[in-house]
């Protein structure tokens, strides 16, 4: 009951949101890992913050929020060692602060009830009120404005642009039901072939339920190939897509591997609903395409060699497409050079995130990609300089093999396996042992 | 870095100084004058592109610039760019530093190209005074282009080239395409055609053009009207007239007066931030690198000394000029471009040559002290790790 009573003051909230007469005291907080909370003076909140660096947490009311922004003292009524009692907490210790029976980042999230969610639906497509998430009886969560899963997938696959985080937004885009859009922003060079391959399948899958967007800002070698599988792909116009040659060393696949390469990308061109015949001409420098188009009609027919009047790739040349060609030749289905015209594209009212939860996930990983990549180097010279911290500084080696195991294995050139710096540690053990 | 004090200048066009140059072309309005009917003097801000891609010109600078021109808000964005870093008859001869050829990123010109079509709200222009090398992608960026006389339009075989050293045929081809396709994503938020970008940096790359009225056909051959480059040896290249005559250019200027009155201005306001902001940062990171320079030669220097009773001194006096230069890097991405360039040394390894000293000196310090319980805290540090 008391959930319930709690849900409908959740709802009046929301809906004296919508209509734009929010309260004077509502906050929003900001935190430094990216997530943020709105809410106002008595609403009940779960809070994580850090003490001491020690991670506590607790559930109570918030009596009233102090300071200058960024530096907030969030005041919080609850149990504090079986007692009650009000609790403050300084703003940039908190992790994280969702207003209780929250699920995700950004909006407030209310438990929905039948006549709610009807309401609800009417509100879609609002272009001026904030969206409000709201969980449905089957759990499936809800947002009240339509919009998208944005997830920027940026440098080389395989290394910063993993196969992990596609499946993270996808996860979380799963929460609200199938249906959802799920846009990756892509800008990289390539990388990985054993990233691609989990890729492949990853994305067959998840486009049976969701319908997922390459915005292509640079899609070069295996991000080409990732973009291929979405169901539609949009250029910026100073976007860039192909060159997917696989090579090992200095020298390009040949014979029965290359025509399985060959097979695999045409197979995702398909996927994607385009001709195979242009995906070819991305992975070998032989395969040739050129294309004829109705002037009445725009019907696009691709030829495998030149026959065609306008060229897309001859014999001396590995594809790589840019904006105009890539729409010429129906490969592309759009430009946008921006979020708002990218709205427009995907036929959405405006541009709306559902949640910052791509955002972060992105962030997430590229913050530890330069941890990392700024840790390791230190690590190698403190062995060097401190062999008597040996132990400790390998063990941290190895939790780095947990933490980010392609930086270093496939860009620092570490052993794929930690197994000799485990005997390294223990060796090192026994002579101390032997000494003393 | 501090914004300067904002200057705006009145400078009235069909001033005696550029009369020559106007009356070459007759004194009457310009054919493609904005109606402008409010009395207001359109405020033209010049954003200038001067000097070597990948330092003097490096989109740090032009984060501030974007900020300040989006305060001033003026009706016209004129980029003047001049640079050409991998000519040999650089004009910035006191400048010339082969050592800077190279150091520009695709990547990030490309970034700094889309914020400043997508953030500024006027109209830009650009105005090439000289561009060899990938300078030139960021001339073609934009589609209303002018040129100084004598200007180039130069030296995108330099796109190419980053994909040399391949022997297998496809890889080459792959990173030739990959290399061409991103340069050729410049031209195309410009509104040129792929043909121009393809001619331009491969150099097995024919170019000719067909009119039809107004319309030119451009086609990577040599049965056009007008044939561009019919060498299966080189790229193709414009000066300022071929760039005129093939509609690429809009016109051929002098000056800031000439190139206003081209685009329909009569009179304009300049305002001068923009060029003081750029002034001041290439001034500043130059002097900034050679201070460098020289903290890296006294510190070189230091811990040569560094022996005996003076050793922490001298050591500690070597870490605080590492220490400057380490800030230095940090606050100039082209000082930290060319300290790599020149002295092989990244921001980390800096960072971890400072930690090196530091524990050098921890452990003199601790030999001093064991040293002095056992009756003397004088002697030789205890040197040996070295950096």
């Amino acid at each position: 009951m008391q959930t319930r009573f709690a849900s409908i003051l959740m709802f009046l909230f929301a809906a004296l949101a919508l209509g734009g007469v929010a309260s004077a005291n509502q906050y929003e907080l900001m935190f430094d890992n990216g997530s943020s909370w709105r809410g106002d003076d008595g609403d009940r909140v779960d809070v994580v913050f850090s003490e001491r660096g020690v991670s506590q947490s607790m559930s109570g009311v918030v009596m009233k929020i102090d300071g200058r922004p960024g530096f907030e003292i969030v005041f919080v009524r609850g149990e504090i060692a079986g007692k009650q009692a009000t609790k403050g907490i300084f703003a940039p210790d908190i992790e994280t602060m969702t207003t209780s029976g929250e699920a995700v980042g950004g909006g407030a999230v209310t438990k929905a009830s039948g006549t709610t969610k009807k309401s609800d639906a009417e509100d879609k497509g609002g272009s001026t009120r904030p969206a409000v998430t709201t969980v449905g009886d089957d759990g499936i969560l809800e947002s009240s404005k339509r919009g998208v899963f944005f997830m920027p997938w940026e440098g080389p696959v395989g290394i910063e642009a993993r196969h992990d985080e596609i499946k993270s937004i996808i996860a979380e885009a799963d929460k609200y039901g199938p249906g959802q859009i799920i846009v990756l922003q892509i800008n990289s060079p390539g990388g990985l072939v054993i990233e691609g391959d989990k890729i492949h399948e990853t994305l067959k899958d998840v486009k049976q339920r969701h319908r997922v967007i390459a915005w292509i800002k640079e899609a070069i070698s295996a991000a080409a190939f990732t973009s291929l599988h979405c169901d539609e792909i949009y250029f910026m116009q100073v976007g860039a897509m192909g060159s997917a040659v696989m090579f090992a060393g200095q020298t390009a696949i040949s014979g029965g591997e290359l025509d399985a390469w060959l097979e695999k990308f045409s197979e995702v061109a398909e996927i994607g609903g385009r001709d195979p015949i242009i995906a070819r001409c991305m992975v070998t420098r032989t395969a040739m395409a050129s294309y004829d188009k109705d002037p009445d009609t725009g019907k696009v027919t691709i030829y495998p060699d030149m026959r065609g009047e306008f060229d897309i790739s001859d014999d001396k040349n590995v594809l790589t497409l840019n904006s105009d060609n890539a729409i010429d030749c129906g490969y592309a289905d759009g430009i946008a050079n921006t979020t708002d015209e990218l709205a427009v594209l995907l036929d959405l009212p405006e541009w709306h995130e559902v949640n910052d939860s791509g955002r972060r996930i992105h962030e997430r990983w590229q913050r530890t990609v330069k941890q990392c990549r700024d840790r390791i180097p230190r690590l190698q010279a403190e062995l060097q300089r401190n062999p008597e911290r040996a132990i400790t500084l390998l063990k941290e080696l190895l939790g780095w093999y947990n933490r980010c195991y392609p930086v270093l294995v496939y860009e620092m050139g570490l052993p794929p396996d930690p197994d000799p710096i485990r005997r390294q540690i223990e060796e090192i053990r026994r002579q101390r042992g032997n000494r003393n | 870095m501090s914004t300067p004090l904002r200057f705006i200048a009145l400078s009235g066009l069909l001033a005696a100084a550029t009369a020559s140059s106007l009356a070459a072309r007759g004194a009457e309005t310009p054919a493609n004058a904005p109606a402008i009917t409010e009395s207001k003097v359109p405020v033209v801000y010049v954003v200038p592109m001067s000097g070597q891609m990948g330092t003097d010109i490096h989109p740090s600078i032009y984060d501030e610039v974007v900020k300040d021109v989006m305060e001033v808000q003026p009706d016209v964005i004129v980029y003047q760019l001049k640079s050409a870093d991998i000519d040999n008859n650089f004009y910035l001869a006191g400048n010339d530093d082969r050592r800077e050829f190279g150091l520009a990123k695709i990547g990030e010109y490309r970034d700094l190209v889309r914020t400043l079509h997508e953030k500024l709200d006027a109209r830009q222009v650009m105005w090439v005074e000289d561009s060899v090398g990938l300078g030139s992608l960021l001339a073609l960026s934009w589609p209303e282009m002018y040129m100084s006389e004598g200007a180039r339009l130069w030296g995108l075989a330099r796109v190419s080239s980053m994909a040399a050293g391949w022997s297998d045929p496809d890889v080459a081809s792959k990173m030739l395409n990959a290399w061409v396709g991103m340069g050729n994503g410049f031209l195309q938020i410009g509104g040129y055609p792929l043909e121009i970008g393809w001619a331009m940096m491969r150099p097995e790359y024919n170019l000719s053009a067909s009119f039809k009225g107004r319309e030119v056909t451009w086609a990577n051959d040599t049965a056009g009207q007008w044939v561009v480059d019919s060498s299966g040896d080189n790229v193709a290249n414009f000066n300022a007239s071929l760039a005129e005559d093939m509609g690429l250019s809009q016109g051929t200027v002098e000056n800031l007066d000439d190139l206003m009155f081209l685009m329909g201005y009569r009179e304009y306001d300049e305002a001068e931030s923009g060029k003081e902001m750029v002034e001041k940062y290439v001034s500043d990171w130059r002097r900034t690198f050679d201070r460098c320079k020289t903290w890296w030669a006294d510190a070189q220097q230091k811990m040569g000394w560094a022996s005996g009773d003076d050793a922490i001194k001298y050591l500690g006096s070597a870490k605080t000029d590492m220490e400057r230069i380490l800030r230095a890097c940090r606050q100039y991405p082209a000082v930290e471009a060319r300290w790599q360039q020149d002295y092989g040394m990244s921001i980390l390894q800096l960072e971890l040559q400072i930690e090196g000293i530091k524990d050098q000196i921890g452990d003199m310090r601790r030999g001093n002290q064991n040293r002095g319980r056992g009756g003397s805290n004088r002697g030789r540090g205890g040197g040996g790790r070295g950096l």
